[in-house]
């Protein structure tokens, strides 16, 4: 076990300080957003007064300094402030809305990854073949096309044409609100999320499916590799067996960054498929200068991936002994 | 292979590349010569103009860079200046000092068929400054008399007279002229629904829709979709006029409505009378009852005026600032007494305020122990209104139930509105059956031209009821003279407008009360229209001269705020 604690402390001060920083970032750069809250918020047509008495609620008439200041405060105390535009406190808006898009990011991560790793496989085996060509081509295009483009043909076909998946959603009209395992454990959910999780996997797949491939092929040069085939073991067993768990790592360590890196693709099939996720929820509090509600769901997203690194990084470091953690 | 497909894409770029330079529009000469003699620093400066993004709603886009264009044979250039995003696009147009010109439009609305609004919302004096919507800074004390006349004129003969001056005032000084009216484009699944009523303003989006409509088959939900989130279920919290608003007064009831002509009808009210001009007495229906089994009274609305407006709702506050007193005057009569006259009142104010339950609201934000009544999550939605409501899931769905017990009980047992983010997915819900009613006042052509085609759906239209303008800075540059705007604003090819760019969706621009709104809007008025010849005969009487270029020149005793940049 290659982990020590001196380590686990001096990366949670690293990711504090990372975090404090992000979320500086994320202040600074939304009030520097041309276009005034207050004007999306307010009917011009109600006079002046109305516009002092919505920014003196808000507090943006205090210096920035001080909001500044009141942000980190509520922060700390695990408080994401109120949003401007549903009068709510942003905690509760924000976390079913997390929740969601976790489920949607966590599943195209495993259906994409875990196709994406068997097609790699199958490429390094038929390496040089017309099917290596034409896969990879399709692979390519597919990681290219842009989701929301994918998304809106996906509908098209299986929905409207074909009738067999719902159009957008998450649940259909009127599903009532039940405990988690009710939630996501139906018929239903499963048919709204085909679509959404189809897509994903089409988009994401390209990176797995490429990495695998070359790791694969740099793999089979190995000696060992060699020593199997001299044993006589079938190319099938020898694929599996030994090359692809050691060909594995690249691809998990990619694995591990996918959040960080899927967060816009899922944004744009969040956004078509008006998924109740994190994503569209951003989208929609940016377009109405909502800065609490934008703010909160982007911190959240950032500790998000950062606890996910973190605890992958261990997790590895606890699976492969030859890795010491320092 | 490999090799060829390359060598075959390289020569395709490069046919593609020589094919646009061949048809590329000669390039002008750049002006060489030397300024004639005289002109130096007469130039008129190149005009900046504000407009939304095409993005936005593209014939807005294309109508103002073709008058642009049109500007240019009058020796005048144009800097098209746009923002995709719409937040920062209000806050670059609120910046007199940037722009020359600035595009924008009102959208069509029931409460905008009473003209108080277009009539002062970009021309009253009052309205200049930060944040004001008076963009150009028009200031015209004779037109101050006409609008604020009118706000306050209870008869309304008189007050016809008074908007049909202000019409024709604007149309004479031109301080912003009207390029376009669209027309209102609502499209519903006529195999599933039928008995449709469209509402001037809104088209199928009305409550007298949602009501009459008649389910044909055994759904007997129907669904609606707009554009626009849904955010919260409590009245307080609601932009002015949105979705929002429309579909919380279906669950709330108001004391009229504006009917399927454009005027108010009863519904809570069964008449109303103007006393004198300060004071209006409402009667309210009889038996009317919450959806908690508690009956309405007078002292149920009269708390609802006062209280709404004690809580400063921004969304409200033009509609109630000017009563002062709202009294019950026995179980079913309330008295409305104002601080000064005010027309839209009857009009406007009376179809906008949902009538609150009292024994519910009179101190809620005590009770639960909130800073203000509009943060209050009004889980229970409790109103006297043809729907009840059933549940809401924020930025999904908005579902409500049919109240037997309402006098205008609906047809359909339930109404959902459904929520989308991206307007594609609407309407491929529209397309497969999913959503009955969707209605977007941008909708593009291509999805109006598929609707037409498909033998499920229905198209109603709504004549042009709102106005895309073009307003005129007249706090700095060449338009502050009159002459140089009368001769830009006859460089308008509204015909061309009308036919080639809105292919007929809209009409050309007609003044500030759209055509579609009868009852108030003068026919009799003459706006200019396109005539090169006319508009260089107003420049050149106003001593304006071309360069050898063609470009214009300001008239030798130019005022240097001409210039001012």
């Amino acid at each position: 076990m290659g982990v020590r604690w001196s380590y686990i402390l001096r990366r949670l001060v690293t990711n504090s300080v990372t975090l404090w920083v992000v979320v500086t970032l994320i202040f600074v750069l939304f009030r520097l957003l041309p276009g005034d809250p207050v004007a999306v918020m307010v009917d011009p047509l109600a006079g002046p007064e109305a516009r002092e008495e919505v920014i003196r609620e808000l507090g943006l008439d205090k210096p920035t300094l001080v909001q500044y200041g009141v942000y980190l405060r509520d922060l700390v105390t695990g408080r994401l402030g109120h949003s401007f535009v549903y009068r709510q406190p942003v905690g509760r808006m924000v976390l079913p809305n997390f929740v969601n898009t976790l489920v949607l990011a966590l599943a195209s991560l495993l259906v994409s990854y875990g196709i994406g790793t068997g097609l790699g496989i199958l490429l390094a085996w038929r390496r040089g073949t017309r099917l290596d060509d034409i896969v990879t081509f399709v692979t390519m295009f597919l990681r290219s096309a842009p989701p929301f483009w994918m998304a809106t043909l996906a509908i098209m076909l299986f929905s409207v044409r074909w009738g067999l998946l719902p159009v957008s959603g998450m649940h259909s009209t009127g599903f009532p609100q039940q405990g988690l395992l009710a939630h996501f454990f139906t018929l239903d959910f499963l048919k709204h999320v085909t679509l959404p999780l189809g897509v994903g996997t089409l988009y994401f797949m390209g990176l797995p499916a490429l990495l695998m491939r070359g790791s694969m092929l740099e793999v089979m040069g190995e000696d060992y590799v060699e020593l199997a085939r001299a044993k006589g073991m079938s190319t099938p067993v020898i694929l599996l067996r030994h090359a692809a768990r050691n060909a594995l790592l690249p691809v998990l360590t990619a694995g591990t960054m996918f959040l960080g890196w899927a967060m816009g693709g899922l944004v744009a099939i969040e956004y078509i498929f008006s998924w109740p996720g994190l994503g569209q929820q951003m989208v929609t509090a940016l377009g109405q200068r909502d800065y609490p509600l934008a703010q909160g769901a982007f911190v959240l997203t950032a500790v998000m991936i950062m606890l996910l690194n973190f605890l992958t990084d261990l997790l590895i470091a606890y699976l492969n002994p030859k890795i010491e953690l320092t | 292979m490999r090799r060829s497909v390359l060598v075959m894409f390289s020569i395709l770029v490069l046919v593609l590349t020589a094919c646009s330079q061949t048809s590329a529009p000669p390039k002008q000469a750049a002006p060489s010569a030397a300024p004639a003699p005289g002109s130096e620093g007469r130039l008129v400066p190149e005009l900046t103009m504000y407009l939304p993004a095409p993005n936005y709603i593209s014939t807005q886009y294309d109508s103002a860079a073709f008058i642009a264009k049109s500007w240019e044979k009058l020796g005048v250039k144009t800097k098209l200046v746009t923002h995709p995003d719409w937040a920062t696009f209000v806050g670059m147009v609120d910046d007199r000092t940037k722009w020359d010109a600035a595009v924008q439009g009102f959208v069509a609305n029931p409460s905008r068929m009473d003209p108080d609004e277009f009539v002062t919302r970009m021309f009253l004096s009052k309205y200049v400054g930060k944040g004001g919507t008076n963009y150009g800074e028009y200031k015209n004390s004779e037109y101050d008399k006409i609008a604020v006349a009118q706000r306050e004129e209870m008869d309304p003969g008189k007050r016809l007279a008074l908007v049909k001056q202000a019409q024709a005032l604007i149309a004479k000084d031109v301080p912003a002229i009207s390029v376009f009216h669209n027309k209102t484009i609502s499209v519903y699944n006529k195999q599933k629904f039928s008995n449709v009523v469209s509402v001037p303003g809104v088209g199928l989006m009305n409550i007298y829709n949602y009501v009459q409509a008649t389910p044909l088959t055994s759904d007997k939900t129907l669904v609606a979709s707009y554009v626009g989130q849904m955010r919260a279920i409590n009245p307080l919290n609601a932009p002015a006029w949105d979705v929002e608003q429309e579909f919380q007064r279906l669950v709330y009831d108001t004391l009229t409505r504006i009917g399927p002509k454009g005027t108010p009808e009863p519904w809570a009210a069964k008449e109303w009378k103007v006393a004198d001009p300060k004071t209006v007495t409402v009667t309210l229906r009889s038996g009317m009852k919450f959806h908690d089994g508690k009956p309405v009274t007078a002292e149920d609305v009269a708390f609802s005026y006062m209280f709404i407006k004690s809580q400063k709702v921004g969304s409200y506050n033009a509609a109630l600032n000017s009563i002062e007193s709202a009294t019950a005057k026995g179980a079913d009569a309330v008295e409305f007494k104002l601080s000064a006259a005010y027309a839209p009142l009857t009009t406007v104010t009376f179809s906008q305020v949902p009538i609150l339950p009292k024994h519910i609201w009179d101190g809620v934000a005590e009770k639960n122990k909130l800073a203000k009544a509009a943060d209050w999550d009004n889980a229970r939605m409790i109103g006297s209104g043809p729907f009840k409501f059933n549940s809401f899931k924020q930025n999904q769905e908005f579902i409500i139930d049919r109240n037997p017990d309402h006098w205008m009980a609906p047809k359909v047992d339930r109404l959902v509105n459904k929520m989308f983010t991206a307007a594609e997915a609407r309407f491929l819900a529209m397309k497969k059956g999913e959503v009955h009613f969707h209605e977007s006042k941008g909708l593009p052509p291509n999805q109006v031209e598929e609707a037409k085609t498909d033998p499920a759906l229905g198209i109603v239209e709504d004549s042009g009821n709102d106005v895309r303008w073009m307003t005129f800075n007249l706090s700095r540059g060449p338009f502050q003279d009159y002459a140089f705007r009368a001769a830009m604003v006859n460089m308008v090819d509204y015909k061309t407008i009308q036919t080639d760019i809105l292919k007929n969706q809209g009409v050309g621009g007609r003044g500030f009360v759209p055509p579609g709104n009868t009852a108030w809007h003068d026919t009799g008025v003459q706006y200019p229209q396109m005539d090169l010849e006319k508009a260089r005969k107003i420049l050149k009487d106003a001593g304006y001269e071309w360069d050898a270029q063609g470009r214009l020149l300001l008239p030798r005793d130019y005022k240097p705020a001409m210039l001012a940049r």
